[in-house]
This record gives structure tokens, sequence and C-alpha cells, in this order.
């Protein structure tokens, strides 16, 4: 038996997982790694930590397989997305990674949206305002604050890029990651040497382009030492832990969707259309050369029932916690008795994007206790998914009747019905949610290695562990609580952004 | 203390949820007190219903057990007097007795009925532009159109057993039922008789029935009992009461008034425009004026109250530290799944001490504590409270917080609007009721309302210290006047000048959540009704 050893190298620490051709998972191994907050509103992490975390979890992860070296037909990874690393001719790190967590080029954002008309011009064009988090305002905070980095960087990598470099020993910059830095076109795959030079960044920082699908090479000497395998096993490119996921979910069809339930939320829908990101949903480059995967992310999702088991049970938000919150949720009827919640506990990008708003508890009264605030927390992250969908839906076209489901969220079963319902969409929760994007990534790698001709050709690789079918009558009886619902978010932005103004979205 | 020399009154104090009796000298010391439980039975079609025979036995047991203890000899108690909940109605036959149980102040059942009788014609927010001028004029209110009140109560009682209000020989309020019992007598004191809006209040001293006040509504003037001042001696203790009481036979009975007007002298703001806040499960704020006003914009009305020339302009609000307990009871120890300790008896204490843990502001998080709607300064039953800008470093410390700074944002809510009816500054306030015996909750009301706060001693028997100084001044003992002199502080607390600009912000911030949301409400709860 051949397997494709996938990494899924997140931003706690990296899952290795050993995938079969057919999917299944023969063994994972996990290991953690820090990130540094040495100033507020900074966030970083050491790339070398990454290494030693990918060296030890491949190891791992065949011992625990019990198979050889020479059983594994490929590398590939998924990772963290929009982070930004800098090399010197030497081709050694510049300090260190600069996270997605870190927002520290807030003004240079706004300098940014203001070269373009503004941030309300800005979010027309570009479909959402962009923030100190993002790519594009992190080159240019580079090159204003640290003038010296910058002038001696000779390239700019990201995760997947210093992975592969370490792995191949060449220099690239893979599709999907590039896509969302703000310079790539997602047209001609290239980047965008008019928008470099209008924001003064110089092209010849930026390594080749590779798709995801690619073999960029094969193990070197000294990293196949470094990770237990053979020399020469072919590497191939992966992608972003977010386009790996939804070949995770299998959603991977024409107008094809998934629901990622994790700590955020992803609505994602793959898609040949050249769409435009409207309301907070952004269009990125997908592992499929020919598609693009339209994304509606939800900042907090998963980790509002987290912050429900922390503050109202007072418990850590663990298998127990939630199997007593199930328990409290079945025990109240749908809409719970009135109460209403926002789940904006971190800002919202979609499909609202504003950082500064806020969470709240809105219509309680004597009549409701612990276990309607809990079933309103759920309730709540379900509303907000059915808002991105019905945007997706009304902006784009894609009704998604069914939807892959992936993340820890997709074994609530309680939380899945409450969805389903609220949503009117079937649900499909994959066999192994958690695993998506590692999944993907092997997946990924399995075209990369021609064992499946295109990555649509993977599709029917995942397969659903059960199906959730709405319920009408109560998906109707959710619309007048909905629409309530919808309706908090114009009346309360001025409240957050009086209350929030001296806010920066904060790690 | 000149307790051994002192005369003592046997001061009650009937709340909605016990009855407190305590021993208390003309001078306003308290010697000692005995609660009694009492239950409430909550309809689902907005009834609210107390049996009258479960006051009068909860008075009776609580002064058994406080006359039993011998904290004074019983020769020393001269009078009775009460200060109950007001705005019940509870209809009772020649000889007293109960035709069903009382309607209590809670009671909505009658909002529709109301509605039907008080509107029809040029409509002026619900009434009849003609018959509000009338009830505006004469009363200087009107009946509530959530049907809470008296008037209320009575029509309801008229269209739903029409029988039982033929045979109705009077609609007595709770205190009328107390004084029934001791006396004998069915009779009512003045500020209570307000609360049917069948009265001319134009002059104080002379608060009178008005027939064609109550034709408006259908209704008789001749079931409503006889009006007196809240310091008349009505009389001799019932004989049966004094013996079973071990009281001697001259100890006397004064009418007495309901519990705001109480709090206000309990207080000790006697004078004109000084304020009172009480905060207990509910709250209100208080304050003698000497004029009649109403101000309809903000359902505010200066009415008769117990001291006999004067107004006092009150300002309910529904749910005040109720909203600790209800955090309590159904989130933290919430009989649920995850239910593994019960709360701690010192609760309350615990509550405090966690709340002085966040700083001012509650890190962003806002509370609006209108769990069962609002009374003043907008009568809105639909609106519901509201938990805002939780972040994911919220706890339940800031929860905590936020819960006590929202009922001082809502205190003020009303104490703006009043300061405006009484057309000066405010200050200071003095503070009673149980909520009021946390220090911080007295500091966050004075960096909130930007007041000097007073926190008076003895507060939760500032109702019934206020009975007491009604029988001290109806036995000619004690002049209204004196009272301020009487009254002790226990802490005075100045607004920190550091928190001005926070606290304002958030207050403009709380006016806005209501102006935002409120049409939300009233679209959601309407719909579940």
């Amino acid at each position: 038996m051949e397997y494709i050893l996938a990494h899924d190298v997140g931003t706690t620490g990296t899952k290795a997982v050993l995938v079969s051709p057919s999917g299944e998972v023969a063994a994972t191994a996990y290991a953690p790694y820090p990130t540094s907050y040495p100033r507020p509103l900074w966030a970083e992490q050491d790339p070398a930590d990454w290494w030693k975390a990918v060296g030890q979890t491949a190891r791992a992860v065949l011992d625990r397989a019990q198979v050889p070296a020479s059983a594994v037909m490929g590398l590939t990874f998924a990772t963290q997305m929009l982070d930004i690393i800098a090399l010197d001719a030497q081709r050694e790190l510049l300090g260190t990674c600069i996270s997605w967590l870190d927002c520290r080029a807030g003004e240079e954002a706004r300098w940014v949206m203001g070269r373009l008309g503004g941030p309300s011009i800005f979010a027309a064009l570009v479909g959402a305002t962009i923030t100190g988090k993002d790519m594009l305002p992190k080159y240019v905070w580079l090159k204003r604050h640290a003038p010296e980095v910058y002038a001696r960087t000779k390239t700019f990598i990201d995760c997947t890029g210093y992975l592969m470099l370490r792995a191949t020993g060449r220099l690239v910059f893979e599709w999907t990651t590039a896509s969302v830095t703000g310079l790539f076109n997602l047209k001609s795959k290239s980047w965008d040497t008019g928008l470099m030079r209008f924001f003064g960044l110089e092209r010849s920082k930026f390594p080749d382009l590779v798709g995801s699908t690619s073999q960029v090479g094969g193990l070197t000497a000294e990293a196949a030492r470094e990770l237990g395998l053979r020399e020469g096993t072919p590497v191939i490119a992966g992608a972003g832990d977010g386009p790996c996921a939804a070949v995770g979910a299998g959603a991977v069809g024409e107008g094809e969707g998934h629901m990622c339930l994790g700590t955020s939320g992803i609505v994602g829908v793959m898609t040949r259309r050249k769409v435009t990101g409207k309301r907070g949903l952004a269009t990125i480059q997908s592992t499929d050369a020919a598609k693009n995967l339209l994304i509606g992310e939800m900042e907090t999702c998963g980790e509002c029932l987290n912050w429900g088991a922390r503050v109202l049970y007072g418990r850590e938000a663990d298998a127990a916690a939630f199997s007593l919150m199930d328990a409290d949720v079945d025990a109240t009827p749908p809409g719970a008795g009135g109460l209403l919640f926002a789940p904006w506990m971190y800002g919202e990008r979609c499909p609202v994007s504003d950082e500064r708003a806020r969470a709240g508890f809105i219509n309680l009264g004597a009549n409701h206790s612990r276990r309607e605030m809990t079933r309103a927390i759920y309730e709540g992250v379900a509303f907000n998914l059915r808002w991105i969908l019905e945007s997706v839906q009304s902006l784009y076209g894609f009704a998604c009747p069914s939807l892959r489901v992936i993340g820890g969220g997709a074994k609530g079963r309680p939380w899945l019905r409450i969805i389903a319902d609220v949503t009117g969409r079937q649900l499909e929760p994959t066999l192994q949610p958690q695993e998506a994007a590692a999944v993907g990534a092997a997946l990924v790698g399995g075209v990369g290695l021609g064992l499946y001709p295109t990555i649509e050709a993977t599709r029917n690789v995942i397969r659903p562990s059960q199906v959730v079918t709405p319920d009408s009558g109560q998906h109707e009886a959710y619309t007048q609580a909905y629409r309530a619902f919808q309706s908090l978010y114009p009346s309360l932005r001025g409240l957050f952004h009086t209350l929030n103004r001296g806010e920066r979205t904060a790690a | 203390m000149s307790a051994q020399v002192d005369k003592y009154v046997l001061a009650i104090d009937l709340g909605t949820s016990s009855a407190k009796v305590a021993l208390i000298s003309m001078r306003g010391d308290v010697a000692g007190w005995e609660c009694e439980p009492i239950g409430l039975t909550l309809l689902p079609n907005g009834g609210a219903e107390q049996d009258p025979l479960d006051w009068w036995n909860g008075i009776m047991v609580a002064s058994k057990r406080l006359l039993g203890r011998r904290l004074i000899p019983a020769e020393a108690v001269v009078a009775v007097c009460a200060s109950t909940q007001g705005g019940g109605t509870a209809p009772v036959d020649r000889d007293g007795n109960c035709l069903m149980n009382c309607m209590i102040w809670l009671d909505s059942r009658a909002a529709q009925v109301v509605r039907r009788h008080v509107g029809g014609g040029l409509d002026l927010g619900g009434y009849n532009a003609l018959k509000l001028q009338k009830w505006v004029n004469l009363t200087g209110g009107a009946p509530s159109l959530s049907g809470k009140d008296r008037y209320g109560h009575m029509l309801w009682i008229k269209a739903e057993c029409p029988d039982l209000y033929a045979r109705t020989f009077k609609f007595l309020d709770v205190l009328d039922y107390v004084d029934l019992k001791l006396t004998g007598q069915f009779v009512t004191s003045a500020d209570s008789a307000v609360g049917t809006w069948m009265t001319d209040n134009r002059d104080p001293r002379n608060v009178h029935y008005v027939a064609e006040l109550a034709k408006l509504g259908g209704l008789e003037i001749e079931k409503l009992p006889a009006i007196r001042r809240s310091i008349d001696v009505l009389g001799p203790l019932r004989s049966e009461v004094a013996e079973e009481l071990g009281l001697r036979k001259e100890v006397v009975v004064v009418t007495g008034a309901f519990d705001v007007p109480a709090a206000a002298l309990g207080a000790g703001t006697v004078r004109d425009f000084e304020p009172h806040v009480y905060l207990g499960t509910s709250s209100w704020v208080g304050v003698h004026v000497p004029f009649k006003k109403t101000d309809v914009a903000s359902a505010m009305a200066s009415l008769p109250c117990a001291i006999p020339d004067k107004f006092l302009l009150m300002a309910a609000q529904e749910v005040a530290g109720g909203n600790l307990t209800f955090f309590r009871d159904n989130i933290l120890f919430s009989r649920d799944a995850m239910l593994d300790q019960e709360a701690p008896r010192d609760y309350f204490a615990a509550l405090n001490r966690v709340a002085e843990s966040v700083p001012p502001g509650s890190r962003g998080v806002l509370y609006t504590p209108w769990l069962y709607g609002e009374r003043a300064p907008v009568d809105d039953p639909w609106v519901r409270a509201s938990f805002h800008n939780l972040s994911l470093g919220t706890t339940r410390a800031d929860m905590v917080r936020a819960l006590m700074e929202g009922v001082a944002l809502n205190t003020r809510w009303v104490f703006e609007p009043a300061e405006k009816f009484a057309g000066r500054r405010l200050d200071p306030v003095s503070m009673v009721g149980g909520g009021a015996q946390s220090n911080l909750w007295c500091q966050v009301h004075a960096d909130v309302l930007n007041r000097t706060v007073r926190q008076v001693k003895d507060l939760v028997y500032a109702n019934a210290r206020g009975a007491a100084f009604m029988a001290a001044v109806g036995l000619g003992l004690v002049r209204f006047e004196d009272i301020s002199n009487l009254i002790k502080y226990q802490a005075t607390y100045t607004p920190d000048p550091d928190r001005r600009a926070l606290y304002d912000s958030m207050y403009r911030e709380y006016l806005t959540i209501y102006k935002v949301t409120h049409k939300i409400h009233e679209r959601l709860n309407r719909a579940r009704n």
C-alpha cells in the first residue's frame, strides 16, 4: 500500500496525515509550536519551528502506521495563509514570520485604500475593506518601518514557499496563497506588476508562481534526513488550508459548496466563473487552475460556543462540556424563547465586514435561562451562516442546496440540525471532518502525482458520514427570528463604532 | 438609643415577596424585625395574583415572632402602621371577605380591555384625546395602557366576571385590606386612592373621588373605600388582633401609605426637591415637589402622597436588583444539565467582589435591564434586556459589573427627566432598598448619575420606617420637618471626575440601544404573544 504524506501547517501546530489514494487516513500525528507577541498588535512565528514540527510528525506518523519511507509516494502541504517571510540573498531568514494574526499595518491598510479612492470605493472594487492583518499593507509596513530589512530582502515568500524551500531547495510562491496577497492576477495567474509598481514594491522580490498540483521537485538529501523520508520523494506544492479544505470536503464541482465549522466559520463555493468579491465575500484561486474559490468567512463560529462554555458554564470548552450544552440545547424548543444572539465576538468579515462589530444577547427576558442563551448561541451562528449563504445566492446565483460540512462542528448533532433548519440547506458532514485540510492536500498531491486526472475527479473520494435534511416547517418557523437578526447589525453599527472607536483588532 | 423610654410603632412593610414587620421608635431607630415570605401566582395570560389572607397570615406570624423576642416592653408599642405594595385590586364583600385573589401591580390581564375603554376617537398615544385631557387635568395622569393598575383591574373584573363585580362591596388596594384587618374599616389612603385614576388631585389636602372619571370606564365610585390621610389615626386596633399579639387595647392604627411615599419618608427626604432612589427587586426615583404637574412625554406626574400638603413625583422602574437574582437563578446556577453546585449563601457579597475586580465600563460590555419591559421613562411592555458588545475576552466578572452599571444607567434614564420635571438639579440623592447595601453599587450610581449619593443607615427598613414616621406624625409626637434630622447616613459617595467622560458616553450609547432596538423587540414579542 502506498500513501501520500500531507501536513496541515496551522497556527497552533502542524498535523501530519498519511492518506491512501482512496482517501483513507492511516495515521495522524501532531506537534505544536508557539506564537510570540513581541508588541501589542504584533504576532510572529519562527518558520524553523514549523520545519522542526514537520520533521517530528513525519517520523511519528510513519511509525504509527508502521509504514516504511518507501511507501510514501509524495509529500505535500496545506498551510496557514496571509503570512510574510523575508529572505536575504543567501536565502536566510530576515527575522521571523509575520503571522496572519498580526495587525500592525492598520495605518498602511488605510493608506492603501486611500490610494484607491478610500475605504468605501475600495470595498466596492475589491469586495471588502482591508485591515492591518492583510498582506499588501504589511509589505508596505516593512518598507516604511524597517527599511533596512526591506532593502536586504531578496525574496518574499510565505509558509508554503518556506516549506518548499526547505524540502526542495527551490524558491516558489504557490497560486492559492499568492492570490490573497492582493498582488495576484486571478485571470492570468501571474503577479500584478502594475499594482506592485503603484504601491512601490519590486517585482524582483517575488519568486516564480507555481500551481497547487505542481511537482516542485524532489526531497533534498538534507530534507530527507530531517523528515525520515527518501531522497527524491516528489514534493507537490499543495495549497492554503482553505482551498485544501474545499477538496477535503469533496465539494469541488462547479457551484458546489462546503461549510467549515471551526473556530472561525467558512462558506466556500468552487466556480469556473470570474466572480468579484462583494459583502465581505472574497474570491481567491482554488487548487483547481480552472476554478476560483468564493469564500465567506465568519470570524467567530465554534469560538462562540467555546465562549459560552467558558463564561456561561464556567467550564473548559471540551467534549464533556459540549455534550452537556448539547443536552441543554435539545431540552430547549427552537427559537430559544425569542432570545437572539449576535455572534460577532471578534468583529465580522462576512456578510458584513466590520472589525468593530461585537456580540450580544438581545431580547433577554425573565422567562429565559442559561439553556435559552446556549440555544441562542447555536442559532445565532446559524443565522449568520444563513446570511452568508443568502448573500452567495443573491449575488452570484449559487443556491448550494446541499453543503459538505467539515471542521469540529460537523460532529455536533443538535447544532447541525439547527444549521440545516435555519439555512434550509441539506448538510453532509464528511467522515473525517477535522482532517479535511490535510486530506484535501493529499488529494491535491494525488493530482500532482497523476493518481487522479483533475481536482474535480477527486470529488467521489470523499464521502459524507450522514445527510441532515432541513425541516421546511422549522425553516419557516425560524424566519421571523432571522429577519430580526438581520436588522440587528444595521441598527447597532453606530453603537459598535462609538464604543470600539479606539480598538484595533488585537491579537 | 433610648429604647426603654421611647414609644414604638409596630411598622409593617408588605412587599411582593415578603411581609416584614419591624419595631421602630418615634425617632426612626429599628429595635428589631422579622420577615415572612409570601407566594405569588403568575398566570400565563399575564395574571399576577396573591391571596390577601397570605398577607395577613404573614404579617401576624412575623409580628408574633418579633414581639415574642421581647426586645422592648409590649406597653411601649403605641401604634400600628403599614406601608405596602401599591396598585393591587382585591374585591371584597360587606363582611370583608375576598371574592377572588388580589390582582397585584404586576397583573397585566387588562391590557386589551383598557385600550378599548380609554381609546377611540381622536387618538393621542392610544388614548382618546378628550378623555386623556380630563384625566390629566384632574388626576395628573391616566390609566396605564399596560393594564397594570387598579383602573385596569376593575375594568377587567367587570368585563370578565360581571357577577363578581356586581357582588363587590369595595375594591380594596393592598394597604386598604391590611387596614381593614387591623381596624374593621373600609378605608384607603389618599396616595393609594390616586391609583384608581378616579380622584381629583388638584388640592392634595382634599383628594376626592369624581364620579365622572369612574364613568369614563363604566365604573362606580361607590365601590371604592373612603379616603383618609396617611397620618390619620383610624382608631383602635381590633381587640382580637391586639389580644392575639399581646398588645394593649389602646394601641391605635394609623392609615399608612403605599411603598413609594413611605420610602420617601423613611429615606428622610421630606423637604421639597430632595430625591431618593429605592433599589430593590424593582426600583424608583421619588421626590417631593410643591406642585401638581404632568409630563406626558416621559410619563411622569407628581401626585398626592403621605405628606398631606405635598405632591410626590414618582417614577418606578420594572426590574433593578431583580437582575442580579435573575443572573444567579437563571444563568450562573441555572437548573440545567451542567448545574454542579448551588449558589453560595453570600452570593451578593461575592458578586460585589467580582464586580469590583473589573474597571469602570465593564471592559466595553453594556447591559440593559429590561427583563420584564419598562415602565419609566417609557411605558414599553415589549422591550427586553440585552447584553451588548461582548468580545472573546469578555468574562463573567465583566458581565456582572455590566449588570450593575446597566441598572445605574437605567436609573439615570429616569433621573434626568425627573430633574427636568422638578426644574432643578436634584443633588444629593439618598439611596435605600436592599440593593443600596452594596457600597460599589452606590458608588456606581454616584458616578453614573454624577450626583452625590447618601447611603441611608438601616436602608432595608426604609419603608417600615416611613410607616413609623407616619404614625409618629399622626400621634403628634414628631413633625414632618423633624424627620430630616432623625436620619443617619452610613456613607456618602461623590462622583469620580475621572469617570465622567466614560459614563457619559456609555449613557449616550444606552439611549441609542433603546432607540435602535425597541422596534425589533416589539416585533419579536408582539408576534410571540
